[in-house]
């Protein structure tokens, strides 16, 4: 019975996104009331084990949510200055191949826009963009849906990444090694499975030795940045090193004669607001006098411990140290400033673009920020009141040798669920790092599996379909694209789970 | 209750914004008052109000 009521919160999410197709904000908050009422009055949460679960929440939401915020502000500001617009008019004029138009748009450029912006972003711009080139409209929406998927955790800026280190408390040293190789793995299959999206095995055949080229230097570069402290730019990191490689290798096979015509200072001036980005990422890393500087405002808070009225104890601890002024969010939000002022002086905006990116980024996040606060309310309740433990102790007595099997699926799940990385990491990444620990598995290859399975399986979320289909004329017809991304999704989430049984037997 | 699920798929945003504003805020107060029953009842209701909005917007 414990067992049931610790998983009804979870369940009451799936049932209600699944089931009725009820968005992140109100499902998270039906889980979280939930959740609320089984901890109070099945598990005897007592009244200072909820507020201090409250309190606690409060900072590992704002720790997320501050990224989400100014990775779309930053995300905005580019856009209204015509600066995806311009990229996006570029790249096809680069080869008349279809299958290499799917690799460097459906496949680079998503990854690209998901290091920058997510949030259903890079399907939004590039199904749009296929479509006119001439591919269906199945394939317009499933070539970036899966393309952009191995980026989804270090991409928006790193907002899932931190939600995973915020959820279990283990630091990025810790946690980035595993996720990037695991997603770099995934990332090297993706670009096969583009291939194959765009024009069946014989373009897998055709552009197996570019896609593999292209595949190890995005991979190469996200793992480098991951695991060199910059994971909040590493997709980002990893799109650039793909556009780089991919460019000439495109233009090398088949040159055009529009490419020729190509604006380039136009397209600079687009770039330059990512360009500003990886110089303040850089430089609040990198360079010492800076770094110490914007460490000088440091938050950290003290809980003490608590108890339920079943003997549940949340031993007394402080949290994460967030360095306030060096946060990942406030590098965001500086250089959104700053790329703002530079497009400003160049002269790009339109009157009202100010009021258009302020409001467009407040409408956007607004909904996201409702669910992901609900999201990790209820799971660090669940997690004070005991339920976690319980669900944890199930899984490690259900799963046992299977377990490291099973868990980027249990990702994957939180993932489709709702319709984010970030959400299934607050989700289950405390599930998952006790259930390792009960088995005596590494914590960060199960985590990674976590993070790997959810990313994946973030593109195919009813939520995600839904925006691309619309985008590329297919409203209506989004179980058609749900079908057709389950086969992809199903093969990159099992290559996670044999990638970590392969993880956990190198270890032992 | 009818007028009120009016409003909020008339006013989506600042019905999110209202849920969001009743979600956030009160924890913060629950940093300083944790050890104080009727101020924690009276946040964690608020909390509840919150998240009940949530589910209303559609």
């Amino acid at each position: 019975m414990n067992f049931i009521l610790s998983l009804f919160p979870l369940l009451v999410i799936l049932y209600l996104m699944v089931g009725l197709r009820w968005g992140a904000a109100r499902a998270g908050g039906a889980g979280y009331l939930s959740a609320l009422v089984i901890a109070a009055f099945w598990f005897a949460a007592g009244l200072p084990a909820l507020a201090y679960a409250h309190a606690k929440a409060l900072i590992l939401s704002l720790d997320v949510l501050v990224i989400i915020w100014a990775a779309f502000l930053l995300y905005r500001v580019a856009d209204e200055a015509g600066a995806i617009r311009v990229i996006g008019q570029f790249l096809p004029h680069l080869t008349p191949d279809m299958g290499m138009q799917a690799i460097i748009i459906g496949w680079v450029f998503a990854s690209f826009l998901q290091g920058v912006g997510g949030f259903g972003v890079p399907v939004a711009v590039i199904a749009p963009i296929l479509g006119g080139l001439g591919f269906t409209p199945l394939a317009a929406v499933v070539i970036p849906s899966i393309g952009h998927g191995w980026a989804v955790t270090f991409g928006s800026l790193g907002s899932s990444f931190q939600a995973l280190i915020s959820a279990t408390g283990l630091p990025d040293v810790v946690l980035a090694p595993a996720s990037a190789l695991f997603l770099g793995v995934a990332g090297l299959f993706t670009g096969l499975m583009v291939s194959h999206a765009a024009g069946g095995w014989s373009a897998v055949r055709r552009l197996l030795a570019p896609s593999l080229l292209v595949g190890l230097a995005m991979a190469a570069a996200q793992y480098g940045a991951a695991i060199g402290g910059l994971w909040n730019i590493a997709a980002f990191c990893g799109g650039i090193a793909g556009l780089v490689i991919a460019i000439p290798l495109a233009r090398r096979s088949q040159r055009q004669e529009s490419a020729v015509a190509l604006d380039g200072k136009a397209l600079a001036l687009a770039l330059s607001g990512y360009a500003i980005l990886i110089a303040v990422t850089l430089g609040a890393q990198l360079i010492p006098p800076v770094r110490e500087f914007l460490d000088q405002v440091v938050f950290q808070a003290q809980f003490p411990q608590v108890t339920t009225g079943l003997g549940h104890i949340t031993p007394a601890g402080v949290s994460r140290k967030i360095p306030v002024f060096r946060h990942a969010g406030m590098l965001l939000a500086y250089s959104s400033l700053l790329a703002y002022l530079a497009y400003r002086r160049a002269g790009i905006y339109q009157p009202g673009a100010t009021r258009r990116i302020l409001s467009g980024t407040v409408q956007r996040v607004l909904s996201s920020s409702v669910s992901i606060v609900s999201m990790v309310s209820m799971a660090v309740l669940m997690e004070h009141a005991g339920m976690t433990d319980i669900l944890a102790h199930g899984l490690a007595e259900g799963m046992r040798a299977a377990f490291p099997l099973t868990a980027p699926w249990i990702g994957a799940l939180g993932a489709f669920m709702t319709g984010s990385n970030t959400n299934s990491n607050v989700m289950f990444g405390a599930l998952q790092l006790r259930t390792a620990d009960l088995l005596g598995y590494p914590a960060a290859l199960i985590l990674a599996a976590q993070t790997a399975g959810a990313a994946l399986a973030s593109v195919m979320a009813p939520t995600k379909v839904v925006v691309g289909a619309s985008t590329a004329g297919m409203a209506g017809r989004e179980g058609e694209v749900m079908r057709s991304l389950l086969v992809y999704t199903a093969l990159l989430v099992l290559l996670v789970s044999l990638l970590t049984m392969a993880g956990v037997w190198l270890a032992s | 209750m009818g007028a009120l699920l009016e409003w909020l798929s008339k006013r989506k945003n600042q019905a999110y914004a209202l849920a969001f504003a009743l979600i956030i805020l009160p924890p913060l107060g629950l940093f300083f008052f944790a050890e104080s029953r009727p101020l924690s009842l009276a946040m964690l209701a608020l909390i509840v109000l919150g998240n009940l909005l949530a589910v209303l917007i559609r």
